[in-house]
């Protein structure tokens, strides 16, 4: 049966293993490059003070700035390609050639069957996506200490252990579909549909952010860089982008939680002072200067009225913030790997079910 | 407990049946295939010859009834299967692998292989084995796939349609090689093949089954059958069975009356019937017959039994 | 070595026709004494046909003296089939020919020629089989 499936498999092994060298081909050289010139800012920077500006200044260009991102982008996709050329034709092709009925009529259980099969291809789905996402994880090190980006979607969801859970998981599953409509084309629609909304949606928005409890942190609505420009503080998870962000609310001292559409009354402002108040569907917080001058910050949610921020701070309204800090980001590539293999249990099981109980 | 040991039969059925949902597509049926013996098995499209022999091989679960093959109940155990050849209708096999590669597979897949006799047959038959199968001819994709199931030297090859998408030079070739694998086999190799060419399998086969209507309708030696079918022609009256023979189709002009019947005392003479034999295709079509008039009658009476 | 041909809507069955074809060669002088007939294998190979059909077909022409099988080396021809020599054969011939233009003259077509041999013939052998039957 080993004869068999790697006579089958070889050649997709051997397409992923050429997209993996011209992948490492491009990314080898920039990955270094990268490094080096990192690494030289940062050893040259004390000379001119400049050292805060590094991360600031580094690979802004559009080369530079498009290779960051796409490579990464790039890889998201990969569990998911892995799922539907790999996955989806695995027994559907069976199914619609025929050939099931040829190997399931030879001397071979179905069970053993299907188990070689299993694994040949979840071995080599670890192995390839296991070298993707080492190749991507030491290529992303650079990216990773300027932009301290890490928890952020792109680049959790492909650096680390978790990718190789996600292919173990998407492969399972374009397996599974593939038996049960044994028709590759429909099978690949399906599968391709709950894979990103499993991988790319519903989990890193719904899912990943309540593995633990999140870490509150507050501050003044006031102290806030994005509205007033205040200085950054280091503290401040919203300007920390290491971090992973599960809310941001406004509550009062009481810890309750402001209620936009119907704040408190002396705290709205009905004819905006300055520049005529936000602009109708704006929920983002402007700043306007008041009449003598200083900068009053106001804002609406929800469709209420506009607050202002200043009237609201001095009640005891604070911005709090929830998050997971940068920490636990090995806490969540484990948590998520688990997760994911234990989801693929699912459609395993299922396929096992499909092929030994049901008709050929 | 059943006491009897080793059957002189190949196949036994009783009352086997497969339901998909509310359909029933082979139901209550029962036959004997001797060993040794070359069984027809003919019916009309959608009278259960496929899902017969899917069940024969545990490629379906059967939802009524019982099979006794080769003293085995159906199961997807490798014991069951080693003994077993089977070729699907479509005659499935892997289009970019060659025919040695086919051979190698087998090889890997049975305890009980000869690579060595698949590769003879085929070098025989001058078929190309490194080219991919899936670029062989009709006729010869069907002789790699009988050369695969021969050389698991089974007990009992059931063959789903084998000729029906072949010309009629390699539908001759391959019941030549049926029928040299049957005489290699001295006795030892059982075949059912099932196929709409009723002159292919006179020649070939010595026993036959017949299904209509999800339902046996014979099964018996093609000689025997022979010899119970006779026609009668006569002066036009209503006919009924009788215990001398049972009626399988009637048909009347305005004076005759041509009975297809099947005779329960083969020593039978009335000098109101003129007898005369039938070939194995007047017999098959008459129980074809026989069960589409069933059938139109159920649909008449607006229901099924 | 004899060459054997299936026709399989003749009506006459298989195993029949290839005795026939046997009797056929050996009468014209194809086989000989001590010739081998095909092996049940070779047969099987020519027309496509149940190995059982020929070993029946063998067991006849052995069953009206005409050949003889020999345990592990095959089907050898024993000598002519019963019947008269050539000579009276040719005779028969000619009283047929006579007849068959004795028919034509009386307005028969060669249609309606060979449908009256063949039911006579067929009579007579049914009154044969009924008179073996009523033993």
């Amino acid at each position: 049966m080993n004869w068999l499936a790697w006579r089958q498999h070889r050649k997709q092994f051997m397409v992923a293993g050429i997209f993996l060298a011209l992948f490492a081909a491009l990314m080898i050289p920039t990955g270094l490059h990268y490094w080096h010139t990192y690494q030289h800012a940062l050893a040259t920077c004390g000379n001119t003070n400049t050292c805060s500006q590094v991360s600031g200044e580094l690979f802004q260009g559009n080369g530079d700035g498009l290779i960051l991102h796409l490579v990464p982008v790039s890889f998201l996709f990969i569990p998911i390609v892995l799922g539907l050329f790999w996955g989806v034709p695995l027994l559907a092709r069976e199914y619609t050639d025929g050939t099931n009925k040829l190997v399931w009529t030879q001397s071979v259980s179905r069970k053993r069957w299907l188990t070689v099969k299993l694994i040949w291809v979840i071995l080599g789905t670890v192995i390839i996506a296991g070298a993707f996402a080492a190749l991507m994880t030491w290529w992303s090190k650079t990216n990773n200490a300027i932009n301290l980006n890490r928890f952020h979607e792109i680049f959790f969801n492909t650096q680390g252990i978790a990718p190789v859970a996600y292919s173990v998981f998407a492969v399972s599953l374009g397996i599974a579909l593939g038996a049960w409509f044994r028709r590759t084309m429909v099978a690949l629609g399906i599968t391709l549909v709950l894979l990103i909304a499993i991988v790319l949606v519903v989990v890193p928005n719904f899912i990943r952010p309540h593995y633990e409890t999140p870490v509150s942190y507050k501050m003044s609505l006031l102290n806030n860089s994005k509205i007033n420009g205040a200085p950054t503080n280091s503290n401040d998870p919203t300007t920390n982008g290491a971090t992973l962000i599960v809310s941001q609310t406004t509550v009062s001292s009481q810890n309750q939680p402001l209620d936009w559409a119907n704040p408190p009354k002396q705290c709205i402002v009905t004819s905006p002072p300055g520049f005529g108040g936000i602009p109708s569907g704006h929920s983002k917080a402007v700043a306007a200067p008041t009449g003598n001058g200083t900068p009053e910050a106001i804002d609406s949610q929800n469709g209420g009225p506009a607050v202002s921020l200043n009237c609201l701070s001095s009640l005891g309204y604070q911005q709090e913030t929830q998050y997971q800090p940068s920490y636990r980001y090995w806490d969540f590539q484990r948590i998520e790997t688990a997760l994911y293999l234990i989801l693929a249990v699912i459609p395993i099981g299922a396929t096992y079910w499909l092929v030994l109980r049901r008709d050929a | 407990m059943n006491q009897q040991t080793i059957s002189k039969n190949a196949i036994e059925t009783k009352g086997l049946g497969k339901r998909y949902r509310s359909f029933w597509a082979l139901k209550d049926c029962s036959i004997n295939v001797p060993k040794g013996s070359v069984s027809a098995l003919v019916g009309p499209n959608g009278a259960g010859k496929t899902t017969l022999l899917k069940l024969l091989v545990s490629l379906s679960r059967a939802s009524a009834g019982s099979a006794n093959v080769l003293n085995k109940s159906p199961s997807q155990s490798p014991e069951y299967l080693s003994e077993i050849g089977y070729l699907a209708q479509e005659i499935p096999m892997y289009a970019r692998l060659n025919a040695k590669e086919h051979i190698a597979m087998g090889l890997h897949l049975n305890d009980n292989w000869d690579s060595e006799l698949a590769t003879k047959r085929l070098n025989e038959l001058a078929i190309p084995l490194d080219r991919p199968v899936g670029k062989l001819s009709g006729g010869q994709r069907a002789q790699v796939a009988l050369g695969l199931a021969l050389a698991k030297k089974p007990k009992l090859l059931l063959l789903d349609e084998p000729v029906a998408a072949l010309d009629p030079l390699a539908r001759i070739d391959f019941l030549k090689s049926l029928a040299q694998a049957v005489t290699d086999a001295d006795g030892e190799l059982t075949v059912v093949m099932s196929s709409h060419l009723l002159a292919d399998l006179e020649r070939v086969c010595d026993h036959i089954v017949i299904l209509a209507s999800g339902e046996t309708q014979l099964c018996e030696d093609i000689e025997t059958a022979l010899k119970s079918h006779k026609l009668l022609v006569g002066v036009r009256k209503e006919a009924v069975d009788s215990d001398k023979y049972t009626i399988i189709q009637q048909s009347h002009t305005a004076r005759e009356t041509t009975l297809l019947v099947r005779l329960n005392d083969t020593k039978y003479h009335d000098s109101h019937w003129h007898m005369r034999d039938v070939d194995i295709e007047e017999i098959v079509l008459a129980y074809m017959g026989q069960s589409r008039e069933q059938a139109d009658t159920i649909a008449a009476k607006g229901g099924v039994r | 070595m004899i060459t054997f041909r299936l026709s399989t809507h003749s009506g006459v069955p298989p195993y029949l026709q290839i005795v026939q074809q046997v009797k056929q060669a050996i009468r014209l002088g194809i086989l000989l004494k001590g010739d081998q007939l095909p092996t049940v294998k070779e047969v099987v190979g020519m027309v496509a046909i149940n190995p059982n059909t020929v070993f029946k077909a063998y067991r006849e022409l052995e069953m009206l003296g005409l050949v003889e099988g020999r345990t592990g080396s095959g089907t050898f021809v024993l000598g002519r089939p019963a019947g008269p020599p050539p000579e009276i054969q040719n005779a028969v011939v000619n009283s047929l020919i006579n007849w068959i233009n004795e028919a034509k003259k009386a307005g028969l077509d060669e249609e309606s020629i060979e449908a009256l041999i063949n039911s006579t013939l067929h009579n007579i052998k049914r009154g044969n089989n009924e008179s073996t039957n009523n033993k």
